[in-house]
């Protein structure tokens, strides 16, 4: 019958029960990692450069073995100079994974300028040469209404919903800002008077009450309407920021209130993309369910980019109320 | 669209008013319906031949026929129908009048049904056209499966389908993405067809007659999904008397009853209750704690003459509520009715409508889960479609058509950023179409327009939403046919899922995003089929798909401001081939596909996770003695696509500190993927049996079943947990038995 070698073949098939081995690991990619933050806020400047590495197991968390690359030869370029990076290692905060100091490679003393471009470029004997070019922004134009520094100084004697405006405008290659506004405040501890600082909110959960429930903080935004800005505090949280540092925070404590700043700080574009996409954008009505590699090294993996830093500072008076 | 569509109306008007002029020549039709003589169910794709004449035709969907301009006479009229003892009828016909002459047969023994999608009733369909399956309740009842029968499960066995996976019923078309193929219940559009993380489909098939499953250039008419169309028809309920049914297996109870209402009247009604998680979670190798239940009730009357009306209502519902407050709870719900109904207002115009409602919502309650966030999604579909097959002359057959629906969607969710969102959008969906089906000479010509007047009135390119439709086959060499068809198509729907998703419980449904093109594809297919041996039948097609236009995930999105979805393109190609054979008691069964499928995503060209190189399925029918069948299946697939772990590094986060020292950041390891979807998993094959024996022991007729899923345990791999390495595989050895008592 026609029918029975099939049948044949069949039961000759089902022999084969078998267990085909998998491993999802390909071929391991080795790759210079670098990571650079350049700010204009510090005078020295740090670079890392690790390799990218396959755990033996399944879990990355398991490998703990130190992965910074030796062999490299790390300088910073800017239109006139070229500064060459030293090797150097810091204390980690965080031990639980790495226990081994964390080695990068330094420029100190250097604070990058505002609009000028940089070009970094990592050179390995085992791994080639990575390199990556980053525009720092340039200066941010701050201000403050004429009514705000007198609310600032006698927050007080103004109504809570008095706004606090600062009216700025970022550089043209500014690709994201974050603006905050911290008050700095001196507090005796026991017989020793310790610096600290707070910031205020942008709103709270409570908005109209001015309470500090689920306070909102100003979050990194991009660089829309060519650059002008118009950041806007409430008066009430300045006061309720306050009042809940000298009644109930240090409600036995002498307090000194020194200064409130305003700061931008503005984010490059390599910076600026890096953050929104492993924060998921900050894209309110994404519908995206994965997340990207973003990478703009040449010759390797990771970025280079970078923040400026500009402030306005308020001094307060000795009178300020509060103080005590 | 205010304005147009009473201009449709006037042109449709035109041509029925047309038609009915040319009725009045002086010749004589002979129409009516075939029924069975029992249950008055309505038989389609019954062969009417008049005698000596070589005239006849096959009886439509719902039964109906109609042979225009006989010349006046007397004539023996017979018909015919796999399972069914053939009747002839004497015919006297009058200049200028009409012959309604109905046939009522009666049911051939079980014995006699041929099965295995090889009755020649289908082969009707099957020969003439390409990239067409029919499937009967016979058909899906042999197809072991797990626990019990399953309707999408049994299309599997077809060339060009793929599943990505045991559990699961989902299914890809000739590389088109599974949000592509339309599924319709007696005239419902269901839009999340599945059961039980989608092991088992809401279509009981125990109420379904009849299956249609176009996986390539179907026809106009049917229009808004890009890749195939999975017709399902029900059957009426038992008009001769009362008649009851009960089942039970390791997953499920159900109860049917059925029986006559009023004169010329039946009535359905079938309703299914899981009864077992822990079968589900035995099929799916892990707890899962799933419960489901679906009714559908079905009215049917006929009237008088060849008037026929249908209630349809179905329902639906899935519940996957686990135990632990870390896991999210799943439902969801289908939901819909289809009013139906067919007549024949003037002499050759025979006219089909149906009313059609359906709502599908689904819910996520992420209760205190870290990986997942709550949302929830429906759609609702309410539309009216009507049909008119105009009768001309024996070689020619007009249809005209159009439908009005209006699918609205809304899908509230809390996305990455956290924030809570919600969109909402429906479309007016007017569509029109007309066909042409005709003999010249030996070539059968099948050829239309289906015109999306929707997306026109929303700018729409005109080339895109005319869409032309032809198929044609022609004869080479004795029973062998050479066929080819064309097909353009539109799609205005989309799910939101994450492609590489394994299984995705949760389907929300879309409309292209704003400022993208309405998806498009088309659809070009050769094929030749004909008689190896007297009783070898063979099929051979090659179909190449062009998607013109896809919407696929911007992976450039780096700003808020970018769209998260953009404009990609793709296609699909390859071959099947489908052998079936009769020798002796057994019938046999092969289709192999060979396909590639490709997505162009803004110059990254990859092959999508369900593209499949190798498929093939082989089956194995025996009836060694009365009562008695079993089948053997075997089915081999080559691995998907996957793309490979190639190392990790560890990124910053700049959680908390901007513009601090980010070098002290801690860093959190990122998975650095190769190229996309280079890499293949292993092989996929299984081998199935089942046998079931049916026996009538006093008023009741007893089926009892035992299927055996997976005979030599293959280890066929399921998913892989890439951080915890471990291995998932997809069914194992699983036997299971049902017993189905009928009275």
């Amino acid at each position: 019958m026609a029918a029975k070698p099939l049948v044949i073949i069949l039961l000759l098939l089902s022999t084969f029960g078998c267990n085909q081995p998998f491993d999802p690991k390909g071929p391991v990619d080795q790759q210079m990692v670098v990571f650079a933050v350049f700010s204009t806020d510090r005078d020295v400047q740090y670079v890392t450069v690790d390799m990218s590495y396959m755990p033996s197991g399944f879990d990355p968390l398991t490998y703990t073995s130190d992965n910074a690359l030796n062999d490299v030869f790390v300088t910073l370029k800017d239109s006139r100079n070229m500064y060459q990076l030293r090797d150097t290692a810091l204390a980690r905060l965080d031990t639980s994974r790495y226990k081994s100091p964390l080695r990068l490679y330094a420029l100190y003393p250097f604070t990058v300028r505002q609009g000028q471009t940089y070009q970094l470029v990592v050179q390995s004997r085992s791994m080639g040469v990575a390199s990556a070019t980053v525009v720092v922004p340039g200066k941010a134009l701050l201000d403050s209404t004429y009514s705000a520094r007198y609310i600032l100084i006698e927050p007080f004697s103004h109504f809570p919903e008095e706004k606090i405006r600062f009216p700025s405008r970022l550089s043209s290659s500014a690709k994201g800002y974050l603006a905050r506004l911290t008050i700095t405040y001196d507090v005796l501890k026991g017989t020793e008077w310790v610096q600290e600082s707070v910031e205020l909110p942008i709103a709270t959960a409570d908005t109209a009450a001015y309470s500090l429930e689920h306070p909102i903080y100003p979050q990194i935004a991009p660089n829309l309407s060519a650059g002008v800005l118009d950041v806007t505090y409430r008066n009430g949280f300045l006061i309720n920021t306050i009042k809940n540092l000298i009644l109930a925070k240090y409600a036995d404590n002498r307090m000194v209130f020194k200064w409130i700043v305003f700061t931008l700080i503005q984010l490059d574009q390599n910076l600026f993309n890096y953050y929104s996409v492993v924060h998921d954008y900050r894209d309110p009505r994404t519908v995206r369910l994965d997340r990207p590699m973003y990478s703009e090294i040449n010759g390797g993996i990771g970025f280079v980019g970078a923040c400026t830093v500009d402030s306005l500072v308020f001094l307060l008076p000795t009178n300020f109320s509060g103080n005590r | 669209m205010r304005t147009r569509a009473p201009h449709i109306v006037l042109v449709l008007s035109l041509l029925i008013s047309l038609a009915s002029y040319i009725s009045k020549a002086q010749t004589a039709d002979i129409y009516g319906v075939v029924t069975d003589s029992l249950t008055r169910q309505r038989i389609p794709l019954a062969n009417v031949t008049i005698i000596g004449t070589g005239r006849g035709a096959a009886s439509n969907n719902v039964g109906f026929y109609l042979i225009p301009k006989m010349a006046p006479g007397t004539y023996e009229v017979v018909v015919s129908v796999l399972g069914y003892i053939g009747l002839a009828r004497k015919a006297i016909l009058r200049e200028g009048q009409s012959l309604e002459l109905n046939f009522e047969l009666c049911s051939a023994s079980i014995e006699v049904q041929e099965v295995i999608i090889n009755a020649p009733r289908k082969r009707l369909e099957t020969e003439t056209s390409t990239s067409v399956h029919v499937l009967e309740k016979q058909d899906i009842k042999m197809i072991p499966v797990a626990a019990q029968q399953d309707l999408l499960q049994s299309l599997k066995i077809l060339p060009g389908i793929v599943s990505t996976s045991d559990v699961s019923s989902r299914f890809y078309v000739r590389g088109g993405a599974g949000d592509q193929n339309l599924f319709l219940f007696d005239g419902i559009r269901v839009y999340y067809p599945f059961h039980a993380l989608g092991i088992y489909s809401s279509f009981n098939p125990n109420v379904v007659d009849k299956v249609e499953v176009y996986t390539g250039a179907f026809p106009p008419g049917f229009g808004g999904r890009l890749s195939s169309v999975v017709n399902v028809s029900t059957r009426d309920g038992r008009a001769d008397g009362l008649s009851g049914q009960a089942s039970i297996n390791f997953l499920s109870a159900e109860a049917e009853l059925e029986g006559p209402a009023f004169d010329n009247s039946s009535w359905l009604i079938n309703a299914r209750k899981s009864v077992s998680s822990k079968t589900f979670s035995n099929i799916a190798g892990q707890n899962i704690p799933l419960s489901f239940y679906d009714a559908t009730i079905k009215l049917s009357t006929q009237p008088g003459g060849v008037k026929k009306f249908d209630v349809t209502f179905l329902s639906s519902g899935d519940n996957l509520l686990s135990g632990s407050k870390d896991e999210p709870d799943y439902s969801w719900r289908n939901n819909g009715i289809a009013i139906t109904g067919s007549n024949l207002p003037t002499g050759r115009i025979f006219l089909q409508w149906v009313i059609f409602g359906s709502v599908y919502s689904a819910d996520r309650n992420a209760k205190e889960s870290r990986t997942a966030t709550s949302a929830s999604t429906s759609v609702k579909h309410y539309g009216l479609r009507t049909t008119a097959t105009v009768y001309t002359s024996q070689e020619d057959l007009y249809f005209f058509g159009f439908e009005f629906g209006f699918p609205s969607m809304e899908y509230k969710f809390v996305n990455p950023a956290g924030a809570q969102q919600e969109i909402a959008s429906s479309l007016v969906e007017p569509l029109v179409w007309a066909r042409y089906q005709s003999k010249l000479g030996d070539m059968q010509l099948d050829a239309g327009v289906h015109v999306e007047v929707g997306s026109l009135l929303h700018g729409g390119k005109p080339l895109d939403e005319i869409q032309p439709r032809i198929n044609l086959s022609y004869p080479v060499m004795g029973s062998w046919r050479a066929k080819s068809s064309f097909g353009r198509f539109t799609q205005r729907m989309l799910t939101v899922e994450n492609e590489d998703d394994i299984v995705s419980i949760f389907d929300a449904w879309i409309r292209v995003p704003e400022g993208l093109p309405t998806q498009q594809a088309d659809h070009y297919v050769l094929g030749l089929s004909g008689n190896l041996a007297e009783q070898a039948f063979l099929n051979l097609e090659g179909y190449y798909k062009h998607y013109g236009s896809l919407v696929v995930y911007n992976r450039d999105k780096l700003q808020a401001s970018d769209p998260d979805y953009i404009q990609g393109t793709g296609k699909s190609y390859g071959v099947e081939l489908t052998l079936r054979s009769k020798v002796a008691w057994l019938d046999l069964y092969g289709a192999y596909s060979l396909g590639w499928a490709l997505v162009d995503n803004a110059g990254l060209v990859y092959y999508p996770r369900y593209d499949r190189r190798h498929h093939l399925n082989l089956m194995v029918a025996g009836h060694p003695a009365k009562g008695l069948n079993a089948t053997l299946r075997w089915e081999f697939g080559s691995g998907f696509p996957f793309s490979q772990t190639v190392g990790y590094f560890d990124q910053p986060t700049f959680t908390n500190t901007l513009p601090g020292q980010f070098e002290l950041d801690t860093r959190v390891p990122f998975m650095m993927l190769g190229e996309k979807n280079a890499a293949r998993l292993p092989a996929y094959h299984r081998l199935d049996a089942s046998i079931s024996y049916d026996i009538r022991l006093l008023d009741f007729d007893v089926s009892a079943g035992l299927n055996i899923l997976n005979v030599y345990d293959s280890k066929n791999l399921f998913y892989f947990d890439r951080i915890t390495g471990r291995r998932v595989d997809m069914l194992s050895f699983y036997p299971s038995a049902s017993l189905t008592i009928k009275y």
